[in-house]
């Protein structure tokens, strides 16, 4: 359970009005009860935890700056993971130039190498290989596998963050799953 | 085929746990409250009032050149008349306007209409006189009408 799962709803809702009239003490309070939830969401978008962090922050301004339009309370965590995965879904083009940078570097030091499979089982060279199949898929495969991962998130929380239908967003993890199989596949032997 | 879809699943939520672990929370909400100041100090920014109160003024200032260039007293205002019926013609001055060299100009249709067969005539006049006159010099003589205003 999370740090906003633990707070009462009514409570998050007292935070979010107050935010909305800019008491800017309770949305430091719900920045700190969903930071960990926005960075969950944007590491499984851009898997580098320089990038994430990067989109949390300017997802959590943004939503600081709109807060006022926010219509229900209520529904804050859903539109604040919106916001989170749509700041680093935009984000992605920047993390994939910089993933090429770094393709053309390791290509032109090592040159063609084998990877043995204790480089395999590497955790870093992992997490970059997730990252490039992450940034392979489209936009929308990125945010649905992404949010199907979340725990204590309902498939039809996942489609209304998605705005589409739950059988569009069931659609696009399918699709996300069945690249990721072949962009994965020496890691799922 | 579903023990893959449930590795890429484990994989993915596996290397998300291994990145959360690494984060430094405090670090992190350090750096969001520290973005956050910048943003509210940018949107309540007296500098935003500044621009604002100088483009006002800008704009005033610019307003007041163009009507004194384009309003000198005396200086001639040139109006164009739509093809026209028989024409009253009426120029009032008030006591403000001829200290400033203006005058309205009023053109009344008359009664009757001039019926105009595929013939468009706009008539141009130019008002630069100041003073109070009225004339009515019956059908078709609206341009002199005009004219002899002045």
């Amino acid at each position: 359970m999370n740090e906003a799962q633990k707070v009462k709803n009514s409570d998050v809702e007292r935070l979010v009005q107050a935010s909305s009239q800019g008491n800017r003490d309770a949305f430091d309070e719900l920045v700190e009860l969903y930071q960990r939830r926005a960075m969950q969401v944007a590491l499984a978008v851009l898997s580098n935890a320089d990038e994430a962090t990067e989109a949390v922050q300017a997802g959590f301004v943004k939503a600081y700056l709109s807060i006022n339009k926010l219509r229900e309370p209520k529904r804050f965590e859903i539109w604040l993971l919106r916001i989170i995965s749509n700041t680093a879904i935009s984000q992605r083009k920047t993390a994939k130039r910089r993933a090429e940078v770094v393709k053309t570097a390791d290509c032109s030091h090592l040159g063609k190498r084998v990877l043995s499979p204790v480089e395999t089982a590497n955790a870093k060279e992992l997490r970059e290989a997730i990252q490039k199949a992450m940034l392979k898929l489209s936009k929308k495969e990125a945010k649905a596998i992404t949010l199907f991962g979340l725990e204590n998130l309902s498939q039809t929380q996942v489609a209304e963050i998605m705005g589409c239908s739950v059988q569009a967003t069931r659609w696009h993890v399918f699709r996300a799953r069945k690249k990721l199989k072949v962009f994965l596949r020496e890691y799922l032997e | 085929m579903k023990k893959k879809e449930d590795k890429i699943d484990a994989l993915l939520r596996h290397t998300t746990a291994e990145q959360l672990a690494g984060v430094d929370w405090n670090d992190l909400n350090a750096a969001i409250s520290t973005r956050l100041d910048k943003a509210q100090k940018a949107k309540f920014s007296p500098a935003l009032f500044k621009i604002a109160a100088v483009t006002a003024a800008a704009a005033a200032i610019l307003i007041i050149v163009m009507v004194g260039l384009t309003d000198k007293k005396g200086s001639a205002t040139v109006v164009i008349i739509k093809p026209s019926d028989r024409a009253y013609v009426q120029v009032n001055i008030t006591e403000i306007d001829r200290k400033r060299g203006k005058c309205d100009v009023q053109i009344t249709e008359s009664s009757t209409v001039r019926k105009q067969e595929d013939k468009i005539r706009p008539n141009w006049f130019v008002i630069g006189k100041a003073g109070f006159a009225s004339t009515n010099n019956g059908f078709d003589r609206d341009v002199r009408d005009i004219i002899r205003l002045f």
